[in-house]
């Protein structure tokens, strides 16, 4: 669950072409080699956005266009009512065209909502469209440059951005400013005042979201209770748990977080019961929580500085087992809710290594085994229930972090890369191919999943923002159909 | 100004569609910035002075009530607990101790030989309850349960439940048996007015009847220590301690009505959900606005002299008062320390209307705090109350270690 540092291919480049219609050239325009970044696997249907470019009166006054090309974007812009000459164009991280707070002056300035510029290589630093994300801001874009008519027009394609993946741009924010961009100066290159904002929206995708009442419900954990027609969502900044209703969108609280042992909330599970269960991440506690939210038991693993109890699966066998993603252990929680250690991970092939280790685990519907992702190293474990033999299924689902097990489908939410990816697996839960990767209209960090009948639910954590940054609000799960 | 309307106008529209439910408010990349504000704080601790029974008095009582004390020299008297058969439990808190206490000759005072220790080395030990049997008792981090035998005499203290937050400035706990046959128990914050460390400060808590698991029942209260559930609402209502050291008359006391998952607002908040101005805005979470904050918390019901200080509450359930004051509530307000003219030392009344929802709080017992030339000067500080087997009602002064007993007279 969360963070990693959100890294970009250290060889990646901008790859830039820029055909502008109806103005003066670009200057600075250059093909950067070397994009070594792998083509994802295929999205569920093409992968296209429009976005609407609104003034700050909110009237519609062009379009941009999106449509993924190999690892990049080609984008069209059409704009009007515009000064003459060039104005400084950027992707902005939220996608929210609302007035909000500049920090530079802590005032409600036009579209500050949609924040500062998209930054995917963490690199702090405003630059030209060529820079390397980790030099400059992703969301930095060639300029656009307007006629004399008040029109301005560009098509170019980069790889700084993509439609997926860490440098996916679905639900950001392209915003036109006032000003030439220097290509330099922090934080926007001195372009003024932002004139025009869109959404960049996927086409022909829906989804519904869930929003969240809180500013710091950093949501980990999603869990469906189909009989009560709810989805429990747990704060991993507070360990709260919310019940939102599944078809009117109320939320409530469930259940308070921050009591013994409830500081955290992390992977949820609902059990035949109707009962709740929460990891509870660095407190080293499972909760078993009523179906009126009180806790029946609060089951302590051994006290550690080190706890991080992730995530659980409850298994054909009446057991609930448990990862810990720091601690290279499997526990497990009998049905008379007793908790132990049931897999010492040091003898098997499983090695824990710095960062975030076993993460989302599921239980095969023939009580066979267990399938457990390693979010640093993107290996898929199997092991199995009987022998507690331990073998690797697949590689390549790096920061995977909550799991779906659907058949012989299994959905792995990828947090920091920003999409789900769909893997079909054997009959025996030995091997297994990825054959799509969503990132839906746009994901944030997202963390678990859950399904509701043909329908899947996703927790968007913004786990990325706990230690620093601004998470956008609100809070949100999103609905989807199964892809 | 004319700008920034424009743009909050264009806010609401905008969000209007994008939103079916009320928005969350917006973290900001950057603390919310408040204009500066001053205040006056005055620091007025009257001069203490031992009770003497000449002191007398100067107590105030309503036409037709009688005050009379049953016992002195009981220490830091604290919390009391009335048995059916009219034995007394009384907590004191400085000495970490349970004292049982029963007026056995029934002269209507508690003797040298009516009185007894029954329980000793319980950190900060206060609130006390009884449930089928047992003593329950709360201090700094720890709940005890004690079996009570028939001569009332409690067993050695067993651990109930454990591990709770540092007491810090408010080591005043409190519990009581629920209607639901959970346990309540409240938990004062460390510090005057800023968050709190341990997300269990500032609670009150819900713990299970084995006391093995709990939950945070409501949250941003100060320090609630006089609670309970209203004898025909069932209502739960809890008088909160507002911060110290903000002036004369902010924040004010509250009557709150505590309900599941709720905040209470502090320390940002005040009474009816008023902004706190002389907290500091950048602490609060999400880097939001105050007003955001405030508009997201509950507010009290009722609303007292600043500083006043409730420590017990109790509901009168006896028969020897006028039929008016049957399931109103009585509160011992200790007394204030950061007010220029002295707020509390005095026992309240909370008159509750006739579809029993509280109605206002008056004065009851007062006279305790006067002004002697320049200088304030008082002689009790009010901390526990309960109501008296024969429906007198019972307070103590945690100063002097004096047990008051307050009769309705006025019939005969
Ligand atoms: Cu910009």
């Amino acid at each position: 669950m969360r963070l990693t540092s959100g890294r970009l291919n250290a060889g990646q480049r901008t790859l830039i072409t820029a055909a502008l219609l109806g103005g003066a050239a670009l200057t600075g325009t250059g093909l950067a080699g070397g994009a070594t970044q792998p083509v994802p696997a295929p999205a569920s249907t093409p992968l296209k956005a429009t976005a609407a470019l609104r003034d700050t009166a909110g009237q519609v006054l062009g379009t941009a266009t999106f449509e993924q090309q190999g690892p990049g974007v080609r984008v069209t812009v059409n704009v009007t009512g515009l000064k003459p000459g060039q104005h400084g164009m950027h992707v902005h991280e939220y996608g929210r065209c609302t007035p909000g707070v500049d920090a530079a002056t802590n005032t409600v300035v036009a579209f500050g909502g949609a924040g500062g510029h998209f930054d995917p290589g963490m690199s702090r630093n405003h630059d030209d469209p060529q820079a390397d994300n980790h030099a400059g801001h992703g969301g930095d874009l060639p300029m656009l440059t307007v006629g004399a008519d008040g029109t301005g027009r560009a098509t170019f394609t980069t790889a700084k951005v993509s439609l997926t993946g860490m440098t996916g741009v679905l639900n950001r924010s392209l915003v036109i400013h006032a000003q030439p961009d220097d290509y330099r100066s922090d934080p926007a290159g001195l372009s003024g005042a932002r004139e025009r904002c869109g959404i960049i929206t996927r086409d022909s995708f829906s989804v519904r979201d869930y929003p969240l009442p809180g500013p710091q419900d950093f949501p980990e954990g999603v869990a469906v209770d189909a009989a009560r027609g709810v989805a429990y969502t747990g704060s991993a900044a507070s360990g709260t748990i919310y019940a939102v209703n599944l078809s009117s969108g109320a939320v409530s609280t469930f259940a308070e977080g921050g009591g013994q042992g409830r500081a955290s909330a992390l992977g949820l599970k609902v059990d035949a019961q109707g009962r709740v269960w929460a990891a509870g991440g660095a407190s080293g506690t499972v909760s078993v929580l009523r179906p009126d939210g009180f806790p029946v038991a609060i089951l302590n693993t051994p006290k550690s500085p080190n706890a991080y109890v992730n995530d659980l699966a409850p298994a054909p066998d009446g057991n609930v087992y448990v990862t810990d993603s720091s601690r290279p252990v499997i526990f497990r929680v009998t049905p008379d809710l007793k908790l132990s250690a049931w897999l010492d991970l040091s003898g098997t092939p499983i090695r824990y290594a710095p960062g975030i280790n076993l993460n989302g685990i599921v239980a095969t519907p023939d009580g066979r085994a267990l399938l457990a992702v390693q979010l640093n190293t993107g290996d898929l474990w199997r092991i199995d229930l009987r022998t507690k033999a331990v073998r690797r299924v697949m590689g390549g689902l790096t920061r995977g972090d909550g799991l779906l097990l659907d058949g012989r489908t299994l959905y792995v939410v990828r947090n920091a890369e920003q999409v789900i990816t769909k893997v079909t697996l054997n009959a025996d839960w030995t091997a297994g191919q990825v054959v799509a990767e969503e990132p839906l209209n746009g994901l944030r960090f997202p963390t678990t999943l859950a399904a509701i009948g043909g329908d899947l639910i996703v927790a968007q954590g913004q786990l990325d923002k706990l230690q620093g940054g601004t998470p956008e609000t609100p809070f949100k799960l999103t609905r989807f159909k199964k892809f | 100004m004319k700008t920034l309307t424009h743009l909050l106008g264009l806010a609401a529209l905008l969000s209007a569609g994008a939103l079916a439910q009320t928005a969350p408010p917006t973290p900001r990349p950057i603390a919310p910035g408040e204009p500066p504000v001053t205040l006056t704080a005055t620091r007025n601790e009257p001069t203490p002075l031992e009770f003497t029974a000449d002191k007398l008095a100067r107590l105030k009582v309503p036409a037709g009530f009688t005050l009379k004390v049953m016992a002195t020299g009981l220490g830091n008297a604290r919390m009391l607990h009335v048995m059916p058969d009219g034995g007394i439990y009384l907590s004191r808190r400085a000495q970490g101790d349970v004292w049982y206490l029963k007026d056995t000759d029934r002269d209507g005072q508690i003797g040298a030989a009516e009185r007894r220790q029954v329980a000793q080395n319980m950190k900060l030990a206060h609130g006390l309850d009884v449930r089928d049997g047992k003593m329950y008792v709360v201090g700094e981090k720890t709940i005890w349960v004690m079996d009570i035998a028939r001569d009332g005499g409690l067993s050695v203290p067993r651990v109930f439940a454990d591990g709770f937050p540092d007491a810090g400035q408010h080591p005043a706990r409190s519990l009581k048996w629920g209607p639901d046959g959970y346990l309540y128990a409240s938990f004062g914050s460390t510090n005057n007015d800023a968050p709190t460390p341990n997300p269990e400060e500032a609670t009150m808590l819900r713990i299970s009847p084995d006391g093995k698991t709990r939950e945070v029942f409501a949250r941003g209260l100060r320090h609630t220590i006089g609670f309970g559930w209203h004898p025909l609402s069932g209502v739960l209502y809890g008088a909160d301690q507002g911060s110290d050291w903000h002036g004369d008359n902010i924040p004010p006391e509250e009557i709150n009505v505590i309900q599941r998952g709720k905040n209470y607002g502090w320390p940002f908040c005040y009474g009816d959900k008023q902004l706190d101005p002389y907290v500091n805005v950048g602490n609060i979470p999400g880097k939001i606005t105050k007003a955001e904050y405030c508009a997201g918390t509950q507010g009290s019901v009722l609303n007292y002299t600043a500083h006043a200080a409730a420590i017990a509450m109790t509901y009168y359930t006896g028969t020897q008062f006028p039929a008016e004051y049957r399931n109103d509530a009585f509160i011992a307000y200790r007394g204030s320390w950061n007010r220029t003219e002295p707020s509390g030392y005095e026992i309240a009344r909370v008159v509750f209307d006739a579809q029993n929802r509280p109605e206002r709080i008056e004065p009851f017992i007062t006279g305790f705090v006067y002004q002697d030339g320049d200088i304030w000067k008082q002689f009790g500080r009010v901390a526990g109350v309960a109501t008296y087997t024969d429906g007198s009602l019972l307070f103590t002064d945690d100063q002097s270690g004096v047990l008051y007993r307050v009769l309705y007279t006025g019939g005969n």
